[in-house]
């Protein structure tokens, strides 16, 4: 009876039955909210396949300790659908999703993936992308039909993207402007302006998919570097480099249909939003795999609350005995043992930073030892709540749990795999 | 529910859904509407808590009631031909082909039970809470499933 299973695995959902769908869903939609947009069916199809929402998990901005700077700057996550502005997580990463997404083969694809540059004293922004290019996103509202057509007629000469809509037919009309901007730009700040990821050529054959179009298209960020620039008030100049990556987001529906978005990477049957992952070189803290010989992520016990449960760690399954080295470099600040955590330890790592260690079979350190990065501190055991040999392996920010994920970089992140 | 929900939730159980539309309308017009159905009827359901486990369940559940409502119109049920589903991401070879004949030929209750456990590698105790119907009736059409099965490819299913 495999065999019926792997037949089941060779059928797939007609490829128009996705769109079918989601046009179905918005005609059944319109008269509800009585909108009305320009652009919609091609959008649509690129939408298909990507994200609406991004509402990262309560994340903190921590001002660096020591930061001998008086204005900084910073960038967050923009989520068109909601127009909600996301900060980094606590290791200074953004999640990028592919909001409202444009395409064509004349205008290149505007990803939808949008940032802003926040900050206080900022006169000009600097943006730069090695690979692809960026694109400059505004909304204009109370538009008179005049400067609609006007609108329209800079579209045609391709000096523009825009998608215009309205609450009913009789009130001013708003749109989303863009403006591609090439691979750099410098220009006057506006706290308002959201930046997006513009890749200029976009081809989709007739008969691609064209949520596969898109994410391949996305994929021309993989591994790009986008270096922001700003100068102050004072005529100081701040610079930040980001390393993106591309990939499945996972992302949680909470209860009231919201989505939040986790920064890792989502395992083959869990909900994931494509899109692109920035990590601050400068801000963020790399840590090294904990684990030697197990690159898994446990699935049946994420990060996160799950059903009421909050779990503030991952589980990486390893053989017993399998060697637990430190993430970083450190201190040993606590080795105990408890019903729950079994073997642990915590390890800290300055500036706020710990890391935990549990369910360990011993632990080869002792208190107050100084341990380097890669060096080993215990072998993976099943002690405490624990049903089978994994090592429980959390990040904490100035006490707070964190995502662990979010630690490596995505050199490590794409050699992990989900179970 | 959000348009976002829906493109996630098709993304991730659209074909579980279809899968079973098919495995029970035998017709691909008909599977596609009901796909279309349930995911619309998705759409309207308040937005509360949906892990991803009761999601699933709601979309087969839902798919199965409008597959029996379509049913109420059909005077003869049909039996699709492998050849005849559009998008095999693969050939397939006889011996699926016959496998697939003899699953269709089941009668329907042994047909969703044998396709849910096999396909969706559903327990029979999750089976029965899906179908409303105790356990132990579900081993039982899954037992009877398996035999008519044996019976239909001339003993050599070999499980």
């Amino acid at each position: 009876m495999n065999d019926y299973c792997k037949l089941m695995e060779q059928i797939g959902v007609p490829k128009e039955l996705e769109s079918r769908v989601l046009s179905a869903a918005r005609r059944q939609a319109a008269p509800r909210t009585a909108s009305k947009r320009s652009g919609r069916l091609l959008r649509g199809a690129v939408c298909a396949a990507c994200a609406l929402a991004l509402v990262l998990g309560t994340v903190h901005l921590a001002p660096r300790k020591g930061a001998a700077l008086e204005y900084t700057f910073g960038l967050t996550a923009y989520a068109a659908e909601t127009g909600e502005t996301v900060l980094p997580n606590a290791n200074g990463a953004l999640a990028l999703t592919s909001g409202t997404g444009i395409a064509s083969e004349e205008a290149g694809h505007y990803t939808g993936c949008l940032f802003q540059v926040t900050g206080e004293g900022i006169e000009t922004v600097s943006l730069s992308v090695d690979r692809g290019g960026l694109y400059r996103s505004e909304t204009r509202t109370g538009l008179t039909d005049e400067e609609v057509r006007r609108l329209f007629q800079q579209q045609e000469r391709g000096e523009l993207v825009c998608d215009v809509y309205g609450e009913d037919e009789d009130s001013p009309m708003n749109a989303e402007v863009m403006t591609a901007l090439g691979a750099s730009v410098t220009e006057h700040f506006d706290p308002e302006v959201r930046y997006g990821f513009w890749v200029p050529e976009y081809e989709a054959g007739p008969d691609e998919d064209l949520k596969q179009a898109a994410w391949d298209s996305i994929d021309t960020f993989d591994g790009a570097k986008l270096t922001v620039t700003v100068t102050f008030a004072d005529g100081r100049e701040q610079s930040k480099t980001y390393t993106l990556s591309t990939g499945r987001l996972r992302v949680e529906y909470s209860e009231d249909g919201r989505r939040t978005m986790l920064p890792q990477l989502a395992g083959d049957k869990e909900s994931f939003v494509y899109g692109i992952y920035a990590a601050s070189e400068t801000e963020s803290r790399w840590l090294r795999w904990p684990v030697q010989d197990s690159r898994t992520v446990s699935l049946g016990n994420p990060y996160g609350t799950v059903n009421g449960r909050t779990h503030s760690g991952i589980d990486i399954p390893a053989v017993q005995g399998a060697v637990i080295l430190a993430a970083a470099d450190g201190t040993v600040t606590e080795v105990g043992i408890d019903a729950e955590r079994g073997n642990y330890l915590v390890l800290d790592h300055g500036d706020g930073l710990e890391t935990v260690y549990a369910a360990c079979r011993d632990v080869t350190v002792e208190e107050g030892d100084t341990v380097k990065a890669g060096g080993m501190i215990a072998a993976v055991g099943s002690t405490g709540m624990s049903t089978g040999p994994h090592l429980h392996f959390e990040v904490r920010q100035d006490g707070q749990a964190q995502n662990p994920v979010a630690y490596f970089d995505s050199a490590i992140r794409d050699t992990l795999t989900a179970e | 529910m959000t348009e976002g929900f829906l493109c996630n939730a098709m993304a991730v159980y659209g074909g579980a859904v279809y899968r079973l539309a098919l495995c029970r309308t035998q017709s691909v017009p008909d599977a596609e509407d009901v796909y279309q159905d349930v995911f619309l009827r998705l759409l309207d359901q308040e937005a509360e808590h949906w892990d991803n486990e009761r999601l699933k369940a709601w979309l087969l559940r839902t798919a199965m009631n409008r597959c029996a409502d379509l049913h109420r119109f059909r005077l003869r049920r049909p039996v699709l031909s492998l050849e005849a589903v559009p998008d095999l991401a693969r050939p397939v070879d006889g011996r699926a082909e016959e496998l697939w004949d003899a699953v269709a030929r089941l009668p329907e209750k042994l047909r969703t039970v044998v396709h849910l456990h096999y396909a969706e590698g559903y327990s029979t105790e999750e089976i029965a809470a899906l179908l409303a119907v105790p356990a132990a009736t579900v081993r039982t059409r899954l037992r009877r499933g398996r035999l008519k099965l044996k019976d239909l490819l001339g003993g050599i299913d070999d499980e």
